[in-house]
């Protein structure tokens, strides 16, 4: 069981907790007093928590325009074309992260809002290792995918 | 019931009292009473008309309103909409999962105007039947 660190121990050893957190996965709890506390976690080590994570969306095409809804963040892209749709809701999720985590106070209070913070997170780490595009669009696990690629 | 234009939305949004923000699109934002936070945009690409199935999705989810009716009734009295406490509701789903969408496209190899015109149930045929011939070889 890894034992909670002070918030005076985390500052001398700071670069070392840091170091097993990143390399070795550990998760590093800081307490200030007795109430307060929060927890130094590798991206890695974040992004697995997250995987489960999933998005689903989905594609609407009207005659002139295609638009594409992320039920998970109720949020839209649009554009003339799939391609054009995807780029645009790829903004607007990025849009809303930002928004999201800087006023996260504001976000987490709202009724409809605080269920997002799971996605949020999951988008945000995945835009930290350019996967932002990718985990937005890919497969969901309950389809059966074949394990090689298939050619067109 | 008619469909809206992308400016009857953002004049509903006016009226509305919703809070405006431009940059890559225009933003509009609104802080209901119960806490919730409503969101949505404008977008200029394509028609001008907001299409039926993403027009669904915006007054249900992001408007938080009842019906349809209460959009149009706030553009006609141009007073804000009073909106009750949300309900659970499940939108029909009008289009394709997007993952299914760039399937087809990638890897059965059909145009959009193809994918547009298949069902789910069509596009999942069409793919799994891929998946089937590519287990054969």
């Amino acid at each position: 069981m890894p034992h909670t660190t002070s918030i005076s121990e985390f500052r001398q050893r700071v670069s070392e907790l840091f170091s097993e957190a990143v390399w070795h996965g550990r998760i590093v709890e800081v307490a200030r007093g007795s109430r307060d506390r929060a927890v130094l976690l590798g991206i890695t080590q974040l992004e697995r928590l997250l995987d489960p994570i999933e998005f689903h969306p989905e594609v609407i095409a009207d005659d002139e325009a295609v638009s594409i809804w992320l039920a998970e963040l109720e949020l839209w892209g649009r554009g003339t074309d799939f391609g054009e749709a995807k780029a645009d809701l790829v903004a607007e999720v990025r849009d809303y992260v930002e928004e999201y985590l800087s006023e996260s106070e504001r976000y987490l209070a709202a009724p409809n809002r605080a269920g997002h913070f799971p996605a949020v997170v999951r988008a945000y780490a995945a835009d930290r290792s350019g996967r932002l595009d990718e985990v937005l669009f890919a497969v969901p696990r309950e389809v059966p995918v074949p394990r090689e690629p298939v050619p067109a | 019931m008619p469909l809206p234009t992308w400016n009857d939305l953002e004049r509903f949004c006016e009226l509305d009292g919703w809070d405006r923000r431009e940059g890559d699109h225009i933003r509009f934002r609104k802080q209901l009473d119960d806490g919730r936070i409503l969101r949505t945009k404008m977008s200029h690409k394509g028609a001008d008309t907001i299409g039926p199935g993403l027009w669904t999705h915006i007054w249900r989810t992001q408007l938080a309103l009842q019906s349809e009716a209460d959009f149009w009734h706030a553009l006609e009295t141009r007073e804000p909409v009073v909106r009750d406490v949300p309900e659970a509701r499940e939108p029909k789903r009008p289009g394709l999962p997007a993952w299914l969408w760039q399937r087809l496209i990638e890897d059965v190899g059909l145009g959009e105007d193809e994918v547009k015109a298949l069902s789910e149930e069509e596009a999942l045929a069409r793919l799994h039947a891929l998946w089937a011939r590519a287990r054969e070889r």
